[in-house]
């Protein structure tokens, strides 16, 4: 129990309490229960009532009385609000676990595209700082917290199938918002960390990937705890600064691009497929500015320096131009080498 | 300076224990005083706060400026026991000065956990 002398308050570590957004989503209310079930006392966020009857499923809610707050986090003055809401109702909110793993899908129309983009920047970034920037003051005066945005490279727009500005940005505001955070807390014991899958999440949850979500909101500050992965080897060095990124296995998601088309096998070689694998190949040393020596086959995201994250996008959208291929989102997550991408395109370019 | 608060301590003494304090510091931000001090004392209440009863000597306090210019009127310091040492290694805090959500100063501190009677301990920078 805190103390109260002379103006100082002291206290001991606070019971660990996580504010969960997107709680109408089977994705977020499975690793709120996961939460719950580390002993996490929890506040979700939802935007339909009737997600509110699904909280007293979680495990504990008797004894530990998890809090649900409805509201539209596409506003930007009801985000305000529900992190004051959250604090006050939880007390103390050690981890903040912001899950954005669903992205507008897109559009043929321009116009319709923006207002996706929009919402989808409203949802994510903007919203994940607007808690995190709530629930940061309580952090700061314990010295004790996560904040935690739970995404995958498609949702947050890595591989995003139309329009590079639209892909770059959304994930740039994304990364930008998670920078500032982990600004806010260099030097102190908190942390700003992005979990990524590398592909689209749909469904339940696995287990495997739960576990990770709680471990690492849990988890104390120190580089022993940052596994390497995709995204930390592409954006860090990127990116700079203290911001953490863990890569979860495409194997952890229960279920992955189910939306997508399955890619058929390869067709035989042909003339044709002939005339596509050397303009794939030129369009990839293009890209990444390899000697025409290089034997692209060999080529894996980790052997060329310049296949980042925005490399990625860049590469995508010349392979789509060129060989007049539109590879979609899930495909493009996927991609993480040269024969990845040369089997993508064989098996989504049109029949002639 | 050794600061004893009044009190038995109810908590055990663990990692992850913390002390916060709101800070008037003057219209200016830091007062007249040498900024570096004014950012130093108030955590000698928080220091006193956190072990109670038990004495204690300061053997380095390091503070560094992150955003001076966010300093106001007023700001909110905190102090977190990071390791609780143990022998002849000193309890290890860390320190914060911050205003709503932005870090102003951040900063370390060793402390020596003494015997009843010893005598008084000393701030300083490191």
């Amino acid at each position: 129990m805190a103390e109260v002398t002379n103006g100082v308050r002291s206290g001991p570590r606070p019971a660990a309490a996580a504010v969960v957004t997107g709680f109408d989503t089977p994705e977020a209310q499975a690793a709120a229960a996961a939460l719950a079930g580390a002993g996490y006392r929890l506040c979700v966020l939802h935007a339909k009532p009737e997600a509110a009857a699904v909280l007293a499923q979680l495990p504990g809610h008797a004894r530990l009385q998890h809090q649900s707050i409805l509201t539209d986090l596409s506003d930007a003055h009801a985000v305000h609000s529900a992190a004051l809401e959250a604090r006050e109702r939880l007390g103390q909110v050690t981890a903040l676990l912001h899950v954005v793993l669903s992205a507008s899908a897109p559009s043929t129309s321009d116009a319709f595209e923006a207002q996706h983009f929009m919402r989808d920047l409203q949802l994510g970034a903007s919203a994940f700082l607007g808690l995190a920037l709530g629930l940061l003051p309580g952090m700061l005066a314990t010295q004790t917290g996560c904040l935690c945005v739970l995404t995958s490279a498609p949702a947050a727009g890595v591989s995003f199938a139309n329009g590079a500005l639209g892909a770059a940005a959304s994930l740039g505001a994304l990364l930008g918002a998670a920078r500032q955070l982990a600004d806010q807390c260099e030097g102190t014991q908190l942390r700003s960390i992005v979990l990524c899958t590398d592909a689209a999440v749909r469904g339940p949850l696995s287990g495997p990937l739960l576990a990770a979500v709680a471990r690492q909101l849990g988890a104390e500050p120190g580089p022993d705890r940052l596994e390497s992965g995709w995204f930390s080897r592409l954006d860090a060095p990127k990116i700079r600064g203290p911001i953490e990124f863990l890569r979860l296995p495409s194997s952890s998601a229960a279920s992955i691009g189910v939306n997508a088309a399955s890619p058929t096998e390869s067709p035989a070689a042909s003339p044709r497929n002939d005339r596509v694998g050397e303009k794939l190949a030129q369009t990839f040393r293009a890209a990444f500015g390899l000697a025409p020596h290089v034997d692209v086959s060999k080529c894996a995201v980790g052997s060329v320096p310049r296949w980042d994250s925005l490399g990625h996008l860049k590469l995508m959208m010349e392979v789509e131009q060129a060989l007049r291929v539109r590879l979609p989102a899930e495909a493009l997550g996927r991609i993480q080498s040269y024969r990845d991408l040369e089997q993508a395109v064989r098996a989504y370019l049109p029949a002639q | 300076m050794t600061e004893h608060a009044p009190g038995a301590d109810s908590e055990p003494m663990a990692a992850g224990r913390y002390a916060l304090s709101e800070v008037e510091l003057g219209a200016g931000g830091v007062s007249d005083t040498p900024s570096e001090l004014a950012l130093a004392l108030p955590f000698g209440a928080l220091f006193s706060a956190l072990f109670r009863a038990t004495p204690f000597r300061v053997r380095s306090l390091s503070l560094e400026y992150v955003s001076p210019e966010r300093l106001g009127p007023s700001a909110t310091f905190s102090a977190k026991v990071t390791d609780l040492g143990g022998g002849p290694r000193p309890v290890q805090l860390s320190l914060l000065v911050f205003r709503e959500s932005r870090v102003c100063v951040r900063g370390s501190a060793s402390i020596e956990m003494l015997g009843p009677h010893l005598g008084p301990g000393v701030i300083g920078r490191g």
